[in-house]
C-alpha cells in the first residue's frame, strides 16, 4: 500500500531524483560548452598557422563546433585572398 | 609486465581511497601480485585505511629524491605477502613529484607486479596529473549526487585529453531505500549522463566505517555487501565476466536497479 503511493509519487517526478537529473543536464551543457570554447580557440590558432603556409587569408578564419544527433560537428570556413607562390612554399617547407 | 589502474574522481570524499584499498586487497586475495601507490602527497590516507601506518619508513618522495630504493619504501601488507603499498609523503606538497618521475616509478613497479593501483588525490591540478601520468587505464568513482557526477564529467574530459580513453565507472554509496522512493539518482541515470561503461555498484554499507576503524579493508569482512561488490569489481578488472550483484535487497528493487543491457 505505502510502497504503491511512494512509487506513484516517484513516477510523477516529485522525488528529488528528477530534480537532480534536470539540474545536472543543464549544468553539464554549460560546463562542456565552456571547455569546448577553449578548445575551439586553440584549434583556430593552429589551423590558421597551417593554412597561412599555403594561402593568404582574406579575413578571420571561422571555426565552429556544434552538436547534432549526439556527434560533434566541426565547421571551418576561410575566405582566401590568394594562394602562396611556389617559391615561398618551398621556403616554408 | 603489469597493468596500472588509476582510481580517480575529481570530487573529494566519494571513496577513492577506500576503493583503492579494497580493489588492491581483493586482487591480492585472488593471488595477483599487487602494488598500491598513494599519490595524494601531503594528505596520505591509504596507509591508515590499510592499517599499515605504523610500518612506514620511507615514502614516495624519498624514492623520487633518491634517499632510498623503491623496494625499501614498499611496505609489505601484514595479511597478504603479494600486496604492497608505496605510501605518500605527509610533509611535502604535490609539486615534490613530477609526472615524468611518476611514470618511471609506475613502469618500475609494473615489472614486478601484475597490478599497480594508484590512489589519485581530489582535484584537477598537479596531484591529479601526477597520478594519471603512469596509468594504463582509469576507474572513476562517483556517488549518486549532482556535484560528484558533475566532477566526474569533467574528469572524463581531462582523462581523454591525456589519452586515457574509455574510463570505467564505479557508483559508490547507493542507498536502495532512497532510490526506491525516487530521492536518489539510479545507476542508469548516471550512466546515461556520463556515457561511460560501468564496472561496479557499491551499496552504502556501515561496514565500510567499521573496516576503516580497524584498518582492515571491507573485502575481508564476510558479511559486508560493499565488500562483496568490491570483490566483484576486482574480478571484472582482472578480465573475468561477473554478473552485476543481485543484492538481497527488498524484492523487485535490485532487478530494476541492476538492469543493464547485456549484463
Amino acid at each position: 500500500m505505502f510502497s504503491w503511493f511512494r512509487r506513484k509519487r516517484a513516477d510523477a517526478g516529485f522525488g528529488s531524483r528528477e530534480q537532480a537529473k534536470k539540474r545536472l543536464a543543464i549544468v553539464l551543457v554549460h560546463d562542456r560548452a565552456e571547455i569546448a570554447g577553449d578548445l575551439v580557440t586553440l584549434l583556430r590558432e593552429r589551423l590558421r598557422g597551417v593554412l597561412e603556409e599555403f594561402v593568404e587569408l582574406a579575413d578571420e578564419l571561422k571555426v565552429e563546433m556544434n552538436t547534432a544527433e549526439g556527434a560533434a560537428i566541426l565547421t571551418c570556413a576561410a575566405r582566401i585572398k590568394q594562394l602562396r607562390r611556389r617559391s615561398s612554399l618551398e621556403m616554408v617547407g | 609486465m603489469g597493468e596500472a589502474i588509476v582510481i580517480t574522481s575529481g570530487k573529494g570524499g566519494v571513496g577513492k581511497t577506500t576503493t583503492t584499498a579494497n580493489i588492491g586487497t581483493s586482487l591480492a586475495m585472488m593471488g595477483k601480485r599487487v602494488a598500491m601507490i598513494d599519490a595524494d602527497i601531503g594528505l596520505r590516507n591509504l596507509d591508515v585505511i590499510m592499517g599499515l601506518e605504523n610500518r612506514i619508513v620511507y615514502d614516495i618522495v624519498d624514492v623520487v629524491e633518491g634517499y632510498c630504493q623503491l623496494r625499501q619504501a614498499l611496505i609489505k601488507d601484514k595479511r597478504f605477502d603479494n600486496l604492497y603499498l608505496l605510501p605518500a609523503a605527509q610533509t611535502k606538497d604535490k609539486s615534490a613529484v613530477t609526472p615524468k618521475q611518476m611514470r618511471a616509478l609506475v613502469e618500475e613497479l609494473k615489472n614486478d607486479h601484475e597490478f599497480v593501483i594508484i590512489d589519485c588525490p581530489a582535484g584537477i591540478e598537479q596531484g591529479f596529473r601526477n597520478a594519471i601520468a603512469g596509468a594504463d587505464r582509469a576507474v572513476i568513482v562517483c556517488t549518486p549526487e549532482v556535484a560528484a557526477v558533475r566532477d566526474a564529467d569533467r574528469i572524463i574530459g581531462l582523462l581523454e585529453a591525456a589519452s586515457l580513453r574509455h574510463p570505467q565507472l564505479i557508483v559508490n554509496r547507493v542507498k536502495p531505500s532512497m532510490v526506491r522512493r525516487g530521492d536518489m539518482m539510479q545507476v542508469n541515470d548516471i550512466l546515461d549522463i556520463l556515457a561511460i561503461d560501468l564496472v561496479g555498484v557499491i551499496p552504502d554499507d556501515e561496514q565500510i566505517i567499521v573496516s576503516s576503524n580497524k584498518g582492515d579493508p571491507a573485502v575481508m569482512i564476510q558479511g559486508s555487501r560493499a565488500g562483496q561488490a568490491y570483490r566483484n569489481i576486482a574480478r571484472r578488472l582482472a578480465g573475468e565476466n561477473v554478473p552485476f550483484l543481485d543484492l538481497e535487497a527488498p524484492a523487485g528493487f535490485f532487478s530494476r536497479l541492476f538492469k543493464f543491457g547485456g549484463n
